[in-house]
């Protein structure tokens, strides 16, 4: 096998040529040159929405529609369907599990290729052994391949998945963000099989935002920024400082408004708040017009502190004093009328009510304000509507339309929308702009600040680093469930945040 | 490690409930009289076949996420067909029993395109199935019952038991070949795995490559064949099929659904076998049987089966509404509180 | 500045991307919804019966017949537009509320009404409960409890059937409730053109349409039958509101279920069957889809119609009842599919 691999020393196992993919309103992979070598291991590195997740869906073969050449082995391919990428060699591993969880795992393993005693029927004793093998290979060999895939743990399910992969004979895997819900002792265990893997001669494209885990385990790394490759380096000669300086570019903090908030006096206070398993120990302190950003990586318990403060999930101890009241909340409807609302990140799973109309979706938060008995009729406060739709230039400016048919950008703004018609003091922001173009992100951005502006706290739960440049006054850094130091306002760069994020550099104690 | 051990076996107990509950009933019956004679068992099994038959074709659909209501109707339509055939028709009993299973499976594949390809909630496509097929089965008997008219030669076959001391009728042996044969299918063959995998993960199939469309309309036909056959094997038996088979007492398809459910197949689909779903309806019956003699009221059968669903469901409920709670744990920092203070358990 | 010049003008905006040019013909068969059928079935019915169908004979017969199913139908109706597929209790709820009813008649006819509907509301208490707060599966569950009812009414009574008058003994006062229940089915106003049955249909389903847009519980009944995680979210009380949604469909049902009781003069715990699925077919004809938030109670009094006036319409030209189901099949399953696809068509689905 080694063999094999040193004589096509200069060969790639994948080369992608030029290679685009456009979505409705934005260019989300532009013009880019990608090559691996069989044996190494490649990190693909770049802020949110760079393009890193669409470059490797399009060898996944998710995207029927790209354009541009993908060379597997010399030879030029056409991945068109999943099937077609799996023929190819490509494995992928998704960031979402795609694992059935009721489901065995050698039939996980083996799904749509179980092997077969004869024309009827399938060989159980040949699969599990087969899916024993494979187990084998990600150091899972003492598991029982018949258990359900929800009897093991997160980080077993983690490496079965890739065992899954492993199981089409792939000549490339693409793993993305496998780590982020693992534990530093099983990251360990989980670069220990890509070590190994990569002696076998495969070829292992690494996505993550860890940068230190990047430097542990990668030959060879390339940026990605805006949709564009900025460059690949060596590992030997990048550093986390140059990474980052190539991450981020320079350009991109222009179009932040300035703040204008005055900073007021103490607006929410937290102490030792804890949930245990989740978050522990959080302290922190909002003031009147201020922007408050929480940092940590996917999986530091960020999304949770967030849900826990407005009731919509349980907490074991800790207290919070709002405007010099303690407060705690039961559930959400307590939270908005207390005076904290919580904006959701995923817009169309708990944000939005999609096959609703503007109007429904905006009103949703009010309904108890706007109306003191029984009645209360939507149609009696467009002028609410309108004013938000004004406000934040909801396009196309129509009250009545399905949430369904308006673009994601616009989506987005709907769910600000629904949260700034509250009177609430305090908001809690969760990935407010993920996955919208710019032109809506400069909207919702000016309108956090303008609501600051106000004399009200915001805090910012947001992996998109300029966001949390451009918009917070004060950030905090969370790190496994751990509150690990703090950096003020005019420190707050991206280099300082992605360090602390990381668990380096002189802001984290 | 006590505590998994512990966990380990509250799911034990959980997998198996269909025998638990079997179990249970099986050791009331200890106290009524007549319980444990071979003519009771004889009955209780043959008395389990129309019921087993409508229970597999429901626990098959459930578990690839689906729900047939038409399996009561189209086991009814077998009945009428089979019957209809040979009395009226005068055909051969092979040929009946074949288009009472063909009459099924047209009707199982009526379901599985408007399911499939319309992309029609199933539980909306055979709720509407429901109407169709009591429409036809009476237009086609004017209302009235057929009978197989003194031709009683298979109906004594079938009520026959071919094994001395055994509680097996030929009925019987015919149900359990049906529920063998398809828990075969189920647990190996490509089919069965991917029937599963449908209802577990349809997204993992898609990237599988697991042609969805045509294995869901081949599980509707498959059901449609079950309660085809099914029904054929009840009216032959029974000597007589009434268009209102589907409806009376506790209508068949609720026995079915419940034994589905007691059997722990999940609602939501992935999970279930059809073993289950069978020692769950012989349960049932034999529970019918001792309270019949403990009690003497058909109203108590009706009230102790559901109870034994509600049992099972405000079980399933409240596991679940506690398992939410810990969803998306880390396990790190569930070590850190235990070092922290001391306790072994959240 | 007004939107629409930003839009043009703000670098970087993209326009909406999404089709907007929406299926004229979709939008009116979704728009129109039942009463597209409604007005065909009424051609039909011109045509077919000549001058019989629009006499008020007719009318007061058509409603009449639909009256117990409408009731019944305005509350379920809150049950499917909160996404929880249909009350499998619903049989039972009627049969109990009847039972509940004729068993306190001889405390007079205030208390055996009051008494049979509070009866039939627990159970909708029960439901929203174990639905709303502890999201138990709401078929399986009501199903179950279905069940458990059933057990414990033909338990209670001993299997049997009671009579109001029987139930009524030899007291003076407590005759004369029985017959006022029993009069319950058969009053008519306007010497005999409207019954009291269709009154009190039409009532439910106005108050049901202003519960469901002219409330606070009915808006947020939307949002929470639309995406329940993104309604608890938003500070709505979903377990609160998916409580009174039950409460309110056990109310009607309790309604027609003492009704039915009074129309047949029999409490038996066979009063409501079959009613869970036929109420559903009227409620998916009328527009609403299982998938919640979806239709209005004016398109399901429609579905409620189409019922009644296709049964009207096939017994007039003479169609059985066997060939009825048949043809009441195949426009159900017609219906959900042109329904189905032009909600797809739309961007709702």
């Amino acid at each position: 096998m080694s063999e094999a691999v040193n004589t096509n020393e200069n060969a790639y196992a994948l080369e992608m040529r030029s290679v685009s993919k456009r979505f409705p309103g934005t260019l989300a992979v532009d013009q880019v040159d990608f090559a691996v070598r069989a044996g190494e291991v490649h990190a693909l590195v770049g802020e949110n929405g760079a393009g890193k997740s669409t470059l490797m869906k399009m060898l996944a073969g998710l995207y029927s529609d790209y354009t541009g050449e993908i060379y597997i082995d010399g030879k030029l391919c056409e991945l068109h369907s999943p099937s077609l990428a799996k023929e190819h060699g490509v494995g992928m591993i998704f960031q979402e599990l795609s694992l059935a969880r009721r489901i065995s795992i050698y039939e996980n393993l083996l799904v749509g290729r179980l092997p077969k005693k004869n024309a009827l029927f399938i060989d159980k004793k040949e699969a599990v052994r087969q899916a024993s093998e494979l187990l084998e290979r990600v150091g899972l060999g003492k598991q029982d391949p018949t258990k359900e895939v929800s009897e093991i743990s997160q980080c077993d399910a983690q490496l079965t998945e890739i065992a899954k992969v492993l199981g089409s004979n792939p000549s490339i895997i693409v793993m993305d963000e496998p780590t982020s819900a693992l534990s530093s002792e099983e990251v360990k265990r989980l670069f220990a099989i890509i070590d190994s893997l990569k002696k076998q001669g495969l070829a292992i494209i690494y996505i993550s935002h860890h940068l230190q885990e990047i430097f542990e385990v990668a030959d060879n790394i390339t940026v990605m920024r805006d949709g564009k490759k900025v460059g690949t380096y060596p590992v030997e000669e990048t550093s986390t400082e140059h990474l980052i300086e190539k991450m981020v570019g320079k350009s991109v903090n222009e179009f932040y408004a300035e703040h204008t908030a005055e900073i007021g006096e103490e607006l929410l206070t937290v102490k030792d708040f804890t949930r245990w398993g989740f978050f522990h120990h959080v302290d922190f302190t909002v003031h009147r017009g201020e922007v408050l950003a929480i940092v940590g990586l996917a999986g530091s318990g960020r999304t949770e502190i967030g849900r826990s403060l407005v009731g919509a999930d349980p907490l074991d101890q800790g207290t919070v004093v709002l405007d010099g009241k303690e407060v705690s909340f039961k559930d959400m409807t307590q939270a908005v009328n207390g005076g904290i609302g919580y904006l959701t990140e995923d817009r169309k799973v708990a944000g939005l009510a999609i096959t609703q109309s503007v109007t429904d979706n905006i009103l949703v938060t009010i309904i108890d304000q706007l109306s003191k008995g029984a009645s209360y009729y939507p149609k009696k406060h467009l002028g609410v509507v309108n004013k938000k739709i004004e406000e934040l230039s909801i396009y196309p400016p129509e009250p009545a339309r399905l949430v369904n048919n308006l673009s994601g950008g616009n989506q987005q703004k709907v769910l600000m929308a629904k949260w700034l018609a509250t009177a609430v003091d305090v908001l809690v922001l969760d990935e407010p702009t993920r996955g919208v173009d710019i032109g809506a992100k400069q909207i919702i951005h000016q309108a956090v600040l303008d609501y600051a502006a106000r004399g009200n706290g915001v805090i910012l739960l947001s992996s998109d680093l300029p966001e949390v440049v451009g918009l917070c006054d004060r950030a905090i850094i969370l790190r496994e469930g751990y509150i690990v130091g703090e950096i003020q306002k005019h420190e707050i760069n991206e280099n300082t945040l992605l360090m602390a994020a990381n668990g380096e550099g002189r802001h984290v104690s | 490690m006590e505590q998994t051990k512990r966990k380990f076996h509250a799911s034990m107990i959980n997998d198996y409930r269909a025998f638990v509950f079997l179990g249970i009933v099986l050791i009331f019956g200890i106290f009524a009289n007549n319980f444990y004679t071979l003519y009771n068992f004889t009955s209780i099994f043959s008395g389990s076949s129309l019921y087993t038959f409508i229970g597999l074709a429901f626990t098959l659909c459930m578990i690839a996420g689906h729900m047939d209501l038409s399996v009561g109707y189209m086991a009814t339509m077998g009945a009428m067909m089979v019957l209809g055939m040979r009395t009226l028709e005068g055909l051969p009993w092979g040929v009946a029993f074949l288009v009472a299973a063909g009459v099924g499976a047209l009707f199982g594949l009526a379901n599985g395109i408007l399911v499939a390809k319309a992309k029609i909630h199933s539980f909306i496509v055979t709720l509407g199935m429901q109407f169709v097929i009591k429409g036809l089965l009476n237009i086609y008997s004017n209302g009235a019952e057929i009978s197989v008219k003194g031709d009683f030669e298979v109906t004594d076959i079938l009520n026959s038991s071919p094994i001395p001391f055994l509680p097996f009728s030929v009925l019987f042996l015919f149900t359990l070949a049906a529920v063998i044969i398809l828990m075969v299918v189920l647990a190996k063959t490509r089919f069965g795995r991917n029937v599963y995998m449908l209802g577990g993960n349809l997204e993992t199939a898609w990237l599988a490559g697991i042609k969805s469309d045509r294995n869901t309309i081949l599980i509707f036909m498959i059901s449609g064949i079950l309660c085809g056959l099914g029904g054929a094997l009840y009216g032959v038996s029974a000597g007589t099929a009434t268009p209102t088979l589907g409806e009376k007492g506790i209508a068949p398809l609720m026995v079915g659904l419940t034994a589905t459910i007691i059997g722990g197949t999940d609602i939501a689909g992935g999970k279930g076998s059809v073993l289950n779903t069978f020692v769950s309806i012989v349960a049932i019956l034999a529970m019918f049987g001792v309270i019949t003699t403990l009690v003497g009221k058909f109203e108590v059968q009706i009230l102790f089966i559901g109870i034994v669903l509600a049992f099972c469901v405000l079980y399933e409920t409240f596991t679940k509404y506690a398992k939410q709670k810990t969803l998306g744990i880390r396990p790190d920092l569930v070590q850190k509180y235990m070092q922290e203070s001391g306790k072994t358990k959240l | 500045m007004t939107t629409k010049e930003q839009q043009a003008t703000a670098p970087g905006i993209k326009q909406d991307s999404r089709r907007t040019d929406i299926s004229k013909t979709s939008l009116f068969i979704n728009r129109a919804g039942a009463y597209f059928i409604v007005a065909i079935l009424l051609v039909i019915g011109l045509i077919i019966a000549q001058g019989r169908f629009v006499s008020i004979d007719n009318i007061r017969s058509i409603l009449n017949a639909v009256s117990l199913t409408g009731m019944a139908c305005a509350g379920l109706a809150f049950v499917v537009y909160s996404a929880n597929f249909n009350d499998m209790s619903l049989p039972m709820t009627m049969a109990l509320s009847g039972m509940m009813a004729v068993q306190l008649i001889p405390f007079g006819i205030v208390v055996s009404v009051v008494g049979g509907i509070a009866a039939g509301t627990l159970v909708g208490v029960v439901n929203g409960i174990l639905i709303g707060k502890f999201r138990a599966n709401p078929i399986i569950w009501t199903l179950a409890f279905n069940m458990v009812l059933s057990g414990i009414v033909r338990v209670a009574w001993g299997g049997s059937q009671i009579y109001p008058d029987t139930v009524a003994g030899d007291s003076e006062f407590a005759q004369q409730a029985a017959v006022q229940f029993n009069s319950f089915a058969r009053t008519y106003f306007f010497d005999g053109a409207l019954p009291l049955m269709v009154v009190v249909m039409i009532v439910l389903f106005v108050f049901a349409y202003f519960m469901m847009t002219r409330t606070r519980f009915g808006n947020k009944l939307k949002m929470v039958g639309s995406n329940y995680e993104a309604a608890r979210l938003s500070g709505v009380n979903c377990a609160k509101t998916v409580i009174l949604a039950y409460v309110l469909c056990s109310l009607c049902a309790a309604i027609a279920g003492i009704f039915y009781t009074s129309m047949t003069k029999i409490g038996a715990y066979s009063n409501g069957e079959g009613y869970d699925f036929d109420c559903l077919t009227a409620v998916l004809l009328g527009g609403m889809t299982l998938a919640g938030g979806k239709g209005n109670i004016v398109g399901v009094f429609g579905g409620v119609l189409v019922v009644g006036m296709l049964k009207n319409i096939m017994t007039l030209i003479g169609i059985s009842t066997f060939s009825q189901y048949l043809v009441t099949g195949v426009v159900f399953l017609i219906v959900v599919w042109i329904n189905t696809s032009s909600e797809r068509k739309l961007g709702r689905a």
